[in-house]
């Protein structure tokens, strides 16, 4: 039964045509910037990692950065920097890009803002918690202070983190959800449809049992998309940037730069895959819910359609900042908010209730476990019930 | 119009009931009714949740709002128009009639187009009526996006109307193509799913203006229109050269899909 609800959903021709078209278009977008300056020499600067993270840590250059107000020239700090780092950008001596000359666009655009970015960071994140000890002590003071505090040493953006985690924050769970929708909403209503709900209850084990095969089947099917879709994307990736060389602070990418998270980069890129996974979880446990009490595939996947564009425009459009507040929640703890987590668990997002700090995070899981919980149950009733008028 | 049965306007006024009095049409209509009513009445909601175009309200709401619940009626309302009868057999009903095949799909096509043009003009009074009705100010006299310099000057009441014609083409156009895949298949949910996909892959594209040629040559260059006043790149320079190219590509591109309709019809006929 396992194996011939599985071949249900699969058969589907056009369901294979939409995931082609998907991850065409996938390749195409993310593609469409390999010809890049950033792309193309997105390692050259890789053997001096620790170099230049050591220069924005130099007392010397520090300050003198700091007391140029971040306007300076390479040249006014070259004598303090590794040799390493100059024999590195020499090796691109003489080379063009588009026009521009590459050795001389690492040192400007590579090595000197991101050492005046660092520094900028490390002052900025300083005056944070001097600003935060100044204020009066309250628990979100205090919840601030300890994650600014505990930190770890920010370093130079130079790992591309900031893509690997950046796809997941919106094309990706979209598209997966969309794969899912489609191929999971006709999984009950389609029976209603070819009347076949009415005469299962002839059977000896009656609905029980297909309903159970129905459910597993469907979270194989949603799992196995996700682990596809992250598959490709990891391929995309690793062809255009390379693996990241190194693990790296979050707060060392330009996405997360003063956000209250201890996290490291790769810490969250994994969460993010499990995130993704459990989020396509209760997505499938939504859709079953939906398609059990619609009649009709097509009204099925569109109240699916529905419930999760709610989550993802609400999401991204009341994103920023690191406090949750009553009218950002409904988008914070919705199931496309679990499948990305770069608003909520990346931005280190709290939420304070009377006395306690909450991470929005943990309120996300929360209710997403909860609306599995109640879909599930909810979808065991409308197709177990001994109803077969339409 | 004569109503003896067998002509054509007969069959096309029956399907356009029936797409008229279909319940999504009544809901979506009603939930733009009440996001509108919204919009002009709740100083609250607007300041919170909606970004005013040009501090115009009646702009706001057509050229950045109506399109999403135009396009969900289409899909909703337009998606089985042809699937939903394969599916039931219904099509082959056709088969024993004078008229044949043919007759029913030209009344079916009529209807669609005559759906989505009565729905777009709906979703322009209706904002209209609202505004005057809140007493939130139309500038019917005045210049749109004047502070921003834009390539094309028109008064607020000609840039209505050519956000209506935009509108109109484009949502034609996805009228067309709901058909033309509803026509293709027995089963609902792909015209839905496919147009709902193109729609998702015009958004993506738009959104992030990259690549460049497939920002300008999009479907919400249509259905923003007030991106079209604006100069862009080579060779869509001036603003005028930009309208002219794009409306004459999804014009072609209709033509075609409405000979791919019919085509398909009298092929089968032969």
């Amino acid at each position: 039964m396992f194996k011939n609800e599985f071949y249900k959903i699969v058969a589907k021709k056009y369901i294979w045509i939409f995931v082609l078209v998907l991850a065409v278009f996938y390749v195409f977008i993310l593609t469409d910037t390999k010809d890049n300056f950033g792309v193309v020499y997105s390692d050259a600067l890789q053997p001096v990692f620790e170099e230049i993270n050591e220069a924005a840590y130099t007392p010397e250059i520090r300050e003198y950065i700091i007391k140029n107000g971040y306007d300076i020239k390479i040249d006014d700090i070259e004598h303090f920097l590794s040799p390493k780092i100059a024999a590195t950008v020499d090796i691109y001596k003489g080379s063009t890009y588009h026009g521009y000359d590459v050795a001389k666009t690492l040192w400007e655009e590579g090595v000197k803002n991101r050492i005046v970015n660092l520094v900028k960071r490390n002052v900025t994140r300083e005056n944070i918690i001097n600003q935060l000890r100044a204020d009066s002590d309250n628990p979100l003071n205090r919840y601030l202070l300890k994650q600014y505090s505990n930190m770890p040493k920010i370093e130079a953006n130079l790992t591309r983190w900031d893509d690997w985690i950046d796809t997941n924050k919106t094309l990706l769970p979209g598209m997966i959800a969309f794969v899912i929708i489609l191929s999971i909403s006709g999984v009950y209503s389609n029976e209603y449809a070819n009347k076949m709900h009415g005469i299962l209850l002839t059977s000896k084990k009656g609905r029980k049992e297909v309903f159970w095969s129905k459910f597993a089947v469907s979270i194989l099917f949603s799992v196995s998309c996700v682990i596809a879709f992250q598959l490709l994307n990891a391929g995309i990736l690793t062809w255009m940037y390379g693996i990241p060389f190194t693990d790296t602070p979050l707060n060392s990418l330009s996405l997360f730069y003063k956000m209250p998270t201890t996290l490291t980069a790769q810490q969250m890129y994994i969460m993010q895959l499990a995130g993704s996974m459990v989020g396509a979880m209760v997505l499938t446990a939504v859709v079953l819910c939906i398609s059990s009490f619609c009649r009709e595939n097509i009204l099925s996947f569109f109240i699916s359609c529905l419930y999760f564009g709610c989550g993802f425009i609400l999401s991204n459009t009341l994103e920023g900042g690191y406090l949750s507040s009553l009218i950002t929640l409904p988008g914070e703890v919705s199931t496309f908010s679990l499948m990305s987590l770069v608003d909520v668990l990346g931005s280190g997002k709290v939420l304070v209730v009377s006395d306690t700090v909450v991470p929005t995070v943990l309120i996300t899981i929360a209710v997403q476990l909860c609306i599995m919980v109640v879909a599930i149950a909810l979808t065991y009733f409308f197709y177990t019930r001994k109803e077969i008028s339409r | 119009m004569s109503t003896s049965k067998g002509n054509i306007g007969y069959t096309t006024v029956a399907v356009l009931k029936n797409l008229a009095i279909n319940r999504w049409t009544g809901i979506i209509l009603l939930l733009y009714g009440v996001f509108t009513s919204a919009v002009c009445f709740s100083d609250t909601f607007r300041e919170r949740h909606i970004e005013i175009i040009d501090g115009n309200i009646v702009i706001t709401l057509t050229n950045k709002y109506l399109p999403f619940f135009m396009m969900a009626a289409i899909l909703i309302v337009i998606s089985p128009l042809f699937a939903g009868d394969k599916k039931i057999r219904m099509d082959e009903l056709g088969d024993t009639c004078r008229n044949g095949k043919e007759h029913w799909k030209k009344a079916k096509i009529f209807a669609a187009l005559l759906y989505t043009v009565s729905g777009v003009t709906v979703g322009f009074i209706i904002p209209i009526m609202m505004s005057s009705i809140s007493q939130t100010p139309i500038y019917f006299k005045s210049m749109v996006f004047e502070s921003a310099n834009p390539d094309i000057k028109l008064s607020t009441a000609q840039f209505y109307l050519f956000s209506f014609a935009m509108i109109l083409i484009g949502m034609l156009f996805l009228a067309l193509l709901t058909s033309l895949i509803s026509s293709k298949t027995d089963e609902s949910l792909i015209p839905f799913a496919s147009v709902g996909l193109f729609f998702g892959i015009e958004a993506v594209l738009f959104s992030f203006r990259t690549p460049y040629y497939l920002w300008e040559i999009n479907i919400f260059r249509l259905l923003k229109p007030y991106w079209f006043l604006f100069p862009s790149n080579p060779p869509f320079c001036p603003a005028h050269r930009a309208i002219i190219i794009v409306t004459t590509i999804f014009v072609v591109i209709s033509c075609f899909v409405i000979w791919m309709l019919f085509g398909a019809t009298v092929k089968r006929e032969a």
